[in-house]
C-alpha cells in the first residue's frame, strides 16, 4: 500500500494534464488583469519603431510557422499597427513557407484599421526559399531579388510604393520575427555584417527569448520581443491590448501549476527516501 | 568524373562566396548578385520538388503494402494532393478565400494544436524530472521556479523581486552560456564547412569515400 508520500511523486501524467487543463481554461470565466510591467528590451524595440522619422522604410521578416500564432501574431500586429499609424512604409517578406500567408490574414484587420493601401503603404513580398541568396540579391535589387512578383503574383515595379525601396541600404529598420533559423542571425550576417541595415529588431517566440537576449546584450539588436509575455508588454505600450494580455493570465496559472506539482513531487520525494534510509 | 565535378563546383562556388567577403570587385560582387544567388534558389526549388516526390514514394509504398496506421500515410496524401490540386489545378492563389478555408481551418488549426501539447508535456516532464537528487539538481529546480515566476505577472504579484532575479540569472549565468555554446558550435560548423569545402567530407555523393 503506497502511503500518501509516495503517491505525491509519482502523480498519474493525466492528473496533471487535467489539472492543467483547467487551470488555463479558468482564465476563461473570470480575469485577473494583474498589471504587465515592461521589460527594459521591449521598451527598446517599441522606442526604435516608434522614434523612426515618418516615411521609413521597415522591412518585417517573417520567418515563423503557422504554429507559433499565440505567441507572434499578437506582436506582429501590434508592431504593424504602430509602423502604420506612424506614416511608415512596411515591407513583408519571409522564408518560411508559412510566413506571407499568416501575415496576409493577421494583418488584414490592421490595414483596414489604419487605411493601409497595398502598393502605396506595405507590400507583401511572399515566400523565396534559400534565404541567404535571397537576402544577398536584396543588396543590390529587391525587384530582381523578388522576381518582379509580389505574394499575389503582381508586378512590384508598377507599385508608388517600390519607389522607397530598391535595395538593401534602403532600409531604415527590419524587423524579424524569429522561431529558430532562419532568423534574426541570418539578417545580422548578411545584412547588418555588411553594412546594409544599422537598426535589427527581434520578436520572438519564448524559447527563442534568452538567445535573442544574448544578441541584444550584445548590441547587434535594438530591441526584443519575446513570447506572449513580451506582445502583452508591447500591446500595452503600443495602448491595444489585445489576446497576448488576455492570454497572459492562462499563462501565469499554468505556470503556478506546475510550480506546484514540482513542489508537491518533491515533498513526496525527500519525505519517501528519508524514511526507506529510517527503516533501514 | 561523378566525384570530382561535384566537389569542384563546391570548392568554386565556396571560395568565390568566401572570396567577395574580403575583396572589393564589382566583378565578384555581380557575379554572386546576378548568378550564385540565383543558382542556389533554382536549387532549392528542385530539393523542394525532391523532397515531394520522395514523400510520395514513401508514404504510397506504406499504403500499397497496408503497413500499420497506413490510414494516416492516406490522409497525408490526400491533402499533399488537395492542396496540389487547388494552387495548380484550380489556381486558387494562397490569398484566395477558397484556398484559406482550408489553410485557416486545417493547417493553421491543426499547426496550434500540435504546439500548445508542448505545454503538456512540459508540465509533466518537469513534475518528474525536477527532483532534488543533488547540488546541481536542486539548483536546476530553483532557477527554473524563479524564470518561471519571473516571467508572468502573476509572480510579480506574488513577490516585486522575481522579475528582478529572472533577469539576472538571464544577464549573468544564461548568456555567458549561450556565448560559450555558440562559439563552440560556430567554429564547429567552420571546420565542417572547411571539410566540405576542400573535398574531405564527401558524404553527400553517392557511395561515400
Amino acid at each position: 500500500m503506497q502511503s500518501i508520500f509516495e503517491k505525491m511523486y509519482q502523480v498519474d501524467r493525466r492528473v496533471i494534464y487535467a489539472i492543467l487543463l483547467l487551470a488555463m481554461a479558468m482564465p476563461m470565466f473570470f480575469t485577473l488583469g494583474l498589471p504587465i510591467n515592461i521589460d527594459v528590451y521591449v521598451e527598446d524595440a517599441y522606442k526604435v519603431v516608434n522614434e523612426l522619422p515618418e516615411g521609413s522604410v521597415i522591412w518585417i521578416g517573417c520567418e515563423y510557422s503557422a504554429s507559433q500564432i499565440a505567441e507572434i501574431k499578437p506582436m506582429l500586429q501590434a508592431f504593424a499597427r504602430l509602423a502604420l499609424q506612424k506614416g511608415h512604409y512596411i515591407y513583408i517578406g519571409s522564408a518560411f513557407a508559412d510566413g506571407c500567408t499568416t501575415a496576409h490574414n493577421w494583418l488584414q484587420d490592421i490595414f483596414a484599421e489604419t487605411g493601409a493601401v497595398n502598393g502605396e503603404n506595405y507590400v507583401i513580398f511572399g515566400y523565396r526559399p534559400s534565404f541567404n541568396s535571397t537576402m544577398e540579391a536584396v543588396r543590390s535589387s529587391v525587384i530582381d531579388a523578388m522576381s518582379d512578383r509580389d505574394h499575389y503574383g503582381n508586378k512590384l515595379s508598377d507599385k508608388p510604393i517600390m519607389q522607397h525601396f530598391e535595395k538593401a541600404s534602403d532600409i531604415d529598420l527590419v524587423l524579424v520575427f524569429d522561431s529558430g533559423s532562419p532568423g534574426s542571425d541570418d539578417y545580422i550576417a548578411v545584412w547588418r555584417s555588411q553594412g546594409e541595415v544599422e537598426l535589427i529588431v527581434c520578436g520572438a517566440t519564448g524559447v527563442e527569448l534568452p538567445n535573442q537576449l544574448v544578441k541584444y546584450d550584445a548590441g547587434l539588436l535594438q530591441g526584443v520581443v519575446g513570447g506572449m509575455n513580451g506582445a502583452a508588454q508591447l500591446e500595452k505600450l503600443v495602448g491595444v491590448p489585445g489576446s497576448a494580455t488576455k492570454g497572459m493570465d492562462s499563462q501565469g496559472l499554468a505556470h503556478l501549476t506546475i510550480i506546484a506539482f514540482m513542489v508537491i513531487g518533491n515533498i513526496g520525494y525527500l519525505v519517501s527516501k528519508s524514511r526507506n534510509l529510517r527503516s533501514k | 568524373m561523378r566525384k570530382t565535378l561535384p566537389l569542384v563546383i563546391t570548392f568554386v562556388a565556396g571560395a568565390i562566396m568566401i572570396l567577395q567577403s574580403y575583396i572589393q570587385s564589382d566583378f565578384l560582387y555581380n557575379f554572386v548578385q546576378n548568378y550564385l544567388a540565383r543558382a542556389v534558389t533554382v536549387s532549392t526549388a528542385w530539393a523542394v520538388g525532391l523532397g515531394a516526390v520522395n514523400v510520395i514514394r514513401v508514404h504510397g509504398r506504406r499504403i500499397s503494402n497496408k503497413r500499420p496506421s497506413y490510414f494516416y500515410s492516406m490522409v497525408l496524401l490526400g491533402t499533399f494532393f488537395w492542396f496540389a490540386i487547388v494552387g495548380f489545378v484550380m489556381q486558387k492563389h494562397n490569398s484566395d478565400p477558397f484556398y484559406l478555408f482550408f489553410y485557416d481551418n486545417i493547417l493553421l488549426n491543426l499547426s496550434a494544436t500540435m504546439y500548445s501539447v508542448l505545454a503538456f508535456y512540459i508540465g509533466s516532464a518537469a513534475y518528474r524530472s525536477f527532483r532534488v537528487r543533488s547540488l546541481d539538481a536542486t539548483m536546476l529546480l530553483l532557477t527554473s521556479m524563479i524564470v518561471m515566476l519571473g516571467a508572468v505577472p502573476i509572480g510579480q504579484a506574488i513577490w516585486g523581486g522575481f522579475p528582478t532575479l529572472a533577469a539576472w540569472i538571464g544577464a549573468n549565468i544564461n548568456t555567458p552560456v549561450l556565448r560559450a555554446m555558440t562559439i563552440g558550435l560556430t567554429l564547429g560548423a567552420l571546420t565542417q564547412s572547411m571539410r566540405n569545402l576542400i573535398g574531405i567530407e564527401r558524404g553527400h555523393l553517392s557511395g561515400g569515400e
